[in-house]
């Protein structure tokens, strides 16, 4: 489900509070806005948790359709096989270490992604499959657009911890922020991310570039 | 087809059918179709010592293949093709052919992620059809890969290869020597690398050494009577001139290349160059070759 659905449904069930806006902007060293980055923003206080909605990672054509996923702790993520071959879907990652062995169709079990933290996946029969789920401890959390902007609907009351992150990220610690007590008032804050060229196996056709085999 | 050749090709069919076997329990994979149109200019086609002897040609080449694929098991995979090539060439076109054949591939990969080493096990036989009488026949290729990405930036790999060839239809002897010259049987070792650059771009390079039977051409009249007693095999030439021979010696070869990915990684553009110095009867053979290809699987 789109985050931004996630965020909405959050939003709603924090209505009772004042709700206020945190606009996110994400650049790199030079400057330049990046897309697809993971914005979140973490009360000072904790909250009420909210009961995290079931997220769902598609493969289609041997590549997992979305990129990047951010959802809240706990969230269950399940990952439907749309293809008419078998995938292996695992990560190594330590915030969920975890292995779907050869399956077609959907898992009968969503896979509970229960510590927050970075998780690469991958398929072990493609290698160059390759995708991400950024894990946050808080409700609050958006992608950026091409623009590199991202939204927050949070309450306004105390103050937020505001990060981003990518899975370019050099040194993978998120850039982060903090903020006041929300007003009420839209906050904008601009997150430098220095990020690291990233590239990993490639999907080239049999024969091309010595890959023999390799598919 | 030699004796070698022959105990492989017996062992490999065998792996086959065993492979067959588990292939028969195994879940359906999927369909392969794969093929490439490449252009390949090569500045010593005959392979000949002389410098002022050397031809240079161009050559436009396909390939087809359709096959299947077999999960095996957890890391095990199974390919079976039928494949087609054609090459036309643009100077000599006595040397134009079409192979029909087959290749049969086997690969293990030893654990999870993309870390872990694969290996692969690969033959190949074709029935080569060529307007040279000289080089029509059959081929066998086979090897073993081993290839791991050290990071995910580069996989390295390392392989042994071995060839064999054979032309029964060969029949134009000089001073009633073997004419069999494109009985060729060779062993090769090789290493490599494939360097992703970024997400669409791959360099990739490769060294093999290899030893056993070289072909040389020689335009001349004549044949040295010293050089007569060195060859295995010797044969009016039917695709250039003057006589070509077959004899023992070792090659070096070197492939470098780039190789974009394009249609979401179905299909790719690559730029090769090779240069091969081969070393038999106490001269040198070099070459070079430029290879611009463009590739696509389903």
């Amino acid at each position: 489900m789109d985050s931004k659905i996630a965020v909405l449904a959050l939003a709603l069930f924090y209505s009772t509070a004042q709700a206020a806006t945190i606009r996110v902007k994400v650049v790199d060293s030079q400057g330049a806005p990046i897309a697809r980055a993971a914005v979140y923003a973490k009360p000072s206080k904790p909250v009420k948790p909210a009961k995290p909605i079931a997220i769902v990672i598609d493969q289609i054509d041997k590549e997992f359709v979305k990129h990047l996923t951010v959802i809240q702790t706990g969230t269950p993520v399940s990952f439907p096989n749309h293809d008419k071959i078998r995938h292996h879907v695992y990560s190594f990652s330590p915030a969920k270490v975890f292995e779907l062995p050869l399956y077609a169709g959907t898992p009968r079990d969503p896979v509970i992604f229960d510590k927050a933290g970075a998780v690469t996946l991958g398929c072990n029969i493609h290698d160059w499959m390759s995708a991400y789920v950024y894990v946050v401890d808080s409700p609050f959390f958006a992608e950026t657009d091409q623009e590199g902007l991202a939204q927050l609907e949070v309450p306004a009351v105390d103050g937020y911890v505001v990060a981003a992150w990518h899975p370019d990220l050099k040194g993978g610690q998120p850039d982060s922020r903090h903020l006041d007590a929300m007003t009420g008032k839209p906050a904008e804050l601009t997150l430098t991310l220095h990020l690291k060229p990233s590239f990993r196996a490639m999907r080239l056709p049999v024969g091309a570039g010595l890959a023999a085999g390799y598919r | 087809m030699r004796k070698t050749g022959q105990t492989i090709a017996r062992g490999f069919f065998s792996l086959v059918i065993l492979v067959q076997g588990s292939a028969a329990r195994a879940e359906w994979v999927e369909w392969l179709f794969d093929g490439n149109l490449s252009g390949r200019f090569d500045s010593n086609i005959n392979r000949s010592y002389f410098t002022g002897q050397q031809r240079q040609d161009y050559t436009g080449m396909a390939r087809l293949s359709a096959g299947r694929a077999y999960q095996l098991g957890e890391y095990t995979r199974a390919y079976a093709t039928a494949e087609w090539t054609g090459e036309q060439h643009v100077n000599y076109q006595r040397l134009n052919q079409y192979s029909i054949g087959g290749k049969a591939l086997l690969t293990h990969k030893f654990g999870l992620g993309l870390n872990a080493p694969l290996l692969s096990l690969d033959f190949s036989g074709a029935e080569i059809y060529s307007d040279s009488r000289l080089r029509s026949g059959e081929q066998i290729t086979t090897g073993l890969r081993l290839s791991v990405w050290c990071n995910e930036l580069m996989q390295s790999f390392i392989g042994y290869r071995f060839d064999d060839r054979n032309a029964p239809a060969a029949n134009n002897p000089v001073l009633n020597r073997p004419n069999s010259v494109f009985d060729v049987e060779g062993h090769a070792l090789e290493v490599g690398s494939i360097l992703v650059m970024n997400d669409r771009l791959q360099w990739h390079t490769r060294y093999s050494h290899r030893w056993g039977d070289i072909v040389s051409n020689n335009l001349s009249t004549s044949v040295p009577a010293n050089l007569l007693s060195k060859m295995e095999a010797i044969a009016r030439e039917d695709a250039y001139a003057g006589w070509t021979y077959r004899a023992p010696g070792t090659s070096h070869i070197v492939n470098v290349g780039l190789s974009y990915a394009l249609l979401d990684g179905h299909a790719a553009t690559a730029l090769d160059y090779t240069y091969q110095d081969s070393d038999a009867v106490g001269m040198a053979y070099q070459s070079h070759q430029v290879q611009l290809s463009v590739y696509y699987s389903y």
